[in-house]
């Protein structure tokens, strides 16, 4: 089975910090990992932290978090960066934002601070976007201490209310640095405490994501021509 | 009586300072009964086997209805006695010996802990 983490945030200026990253994710049996870049990062930065990770040997999926609270500026920066990145991200920031990232077919994952807050977020998703929800390991590890039962009630509350909408779900670990990776199999576990099934939460860190980058690649590649047609082939005049 | 089926798991651990045997069986347990109560501890029945100062590896026996709480409980520990800890379940074998054998511990053993 092929495991994926579908974010990873390595310090992007800090080549070994990523390459123990790399080498950790490749160690722990992951074989396709997405690393999170800036919006305004570089194209040698993106291509020099791509080798680290192509090095250690993991499949490197390109991907941006985006957070902007209002419509407009969320439109703009999907139209911006859409086409460069082959996951793209809304990080929840505002009601209206999340609106807009549940309609936009160009937003791959939308992920929310489901931990700490008692809120219920108004997850609907539009039946032509393929918006994933996210669950971020890291909210729940990058404090010294474990998890409250009401913490971890909440999400699972969200995560019930998301799959009702139709929601995919993927759990990936949300790591800056090597502390915070998980291997696929314990994310899986922490997934079936969260109220994932067994198979559901295997899914998540496996099947769902992989078809997600494989989806946007072919989407991305010069073949694709629009939802479920692609150029086949062409003939020479 | 039926005998009681167990699994047996090999933790690596990634910490900033090294923490003994004691702490690590301590705070497994802790956090174990933080998440599930005394009757999920009961139920996983968590025990460190052997402890490796040197590789920062642990073998950890538990049941075998426990193994998914197990592996929940160990990544959601950060901290234990002050340190900052991660930790990661390389394998699960019924048997000691199946383990060592499925194993290779080696492409571990070069990572650095912080």
């Amino acid at each position: 089975m092929k495991f994926v983490d579908l974010h990873l945030r390595p310090p992007i200026g800090d080549p070994i910090a990523q390459k123990e990253m790399a080498e950790l994710a490749h160690g722990l049996g992951y074989s396709v990992v997405a690393v999170a870049f800036h919006p305004r990062s570089s194209n040698e930065e993106m291509k020099r932290a791509r080798k680290i990770f192509i090095d250690a040997g993991l499949d490197v999926a390109s991907r941006v978090d985006i957070s902007v609270a209002s419509r407009n500026g969320l439109l703009k920066e999907l139209r911006a960066l859409r086409r460069s990145f082959e996951i793209v991200a809304v990080e929840y920031d505002s009601i209206e934002a999340l609106s807009v990232a549940q309609h936009d077919r160009r937003v791959d994952i939308i992920y929310l601070d489901l931990a700490s807050t008692s809120r219920i977020f108004p997850l609907k998703r539009a039946s032509s976007s393929s918006a994933h929800l996210e669950i971020n390991l890291s909210r729940l590890t990058e404090t010294p201490r474990l998890p409250e039962h009401y913490q971890l009630m909440r999400i699972a509350r969200q995560i019930t209310k998301a799959k009702e909408n139709r929601f995919r779900i993927v759990v990936s670990s949300g790591a800056r640095n090597p502390m915070y990776l998980r291997a696929p199999r314990d994310m899986a576990a922490v997934g079936t405490l969260l109220g994932l099934g067994r198979e559901e939460a295997f899914k998540s860190i496996s099947a769902i994501p992989i078809s997600l980058v494989n989806k946007n690649r072919m989407k991305l590649g010069s073949l694709y021509t629009g939802e479920n047609a692609k150029v086949m082939g062409t003939r020479d005049e | 009586m039926n005998k009681r089926r167990l699994r047996y798991l090999l933790v690596k651990i990634l910490a900033d300072k090294a923490i003994t045997d004691r702490a690590f069986s301590l705070g497994l347990e802790t956090a174990a009964e933080h998440l599930f109560g005394h009757v999920g501890l009961a139920e996983i029945s968590p025990r460190v086997v052997s402890y490796d100062h040197e590789r920062l590896t642990a073998l950890v026996r538990c049941s075998a209805e426990g193994v998914q709480k197990l592996r929940a409980t160990l990544a959601l520990i950060t901290e234990i006695e002050n340190n900052r800890i991660a930790m990661f379940v390389l394998g699960v074998s019924g048997t000691i010996r199946g383990l060592r054998q499925r194993l290779s511990i080696k492409r571990f053993s070069g990572i650095q802990t912080h």
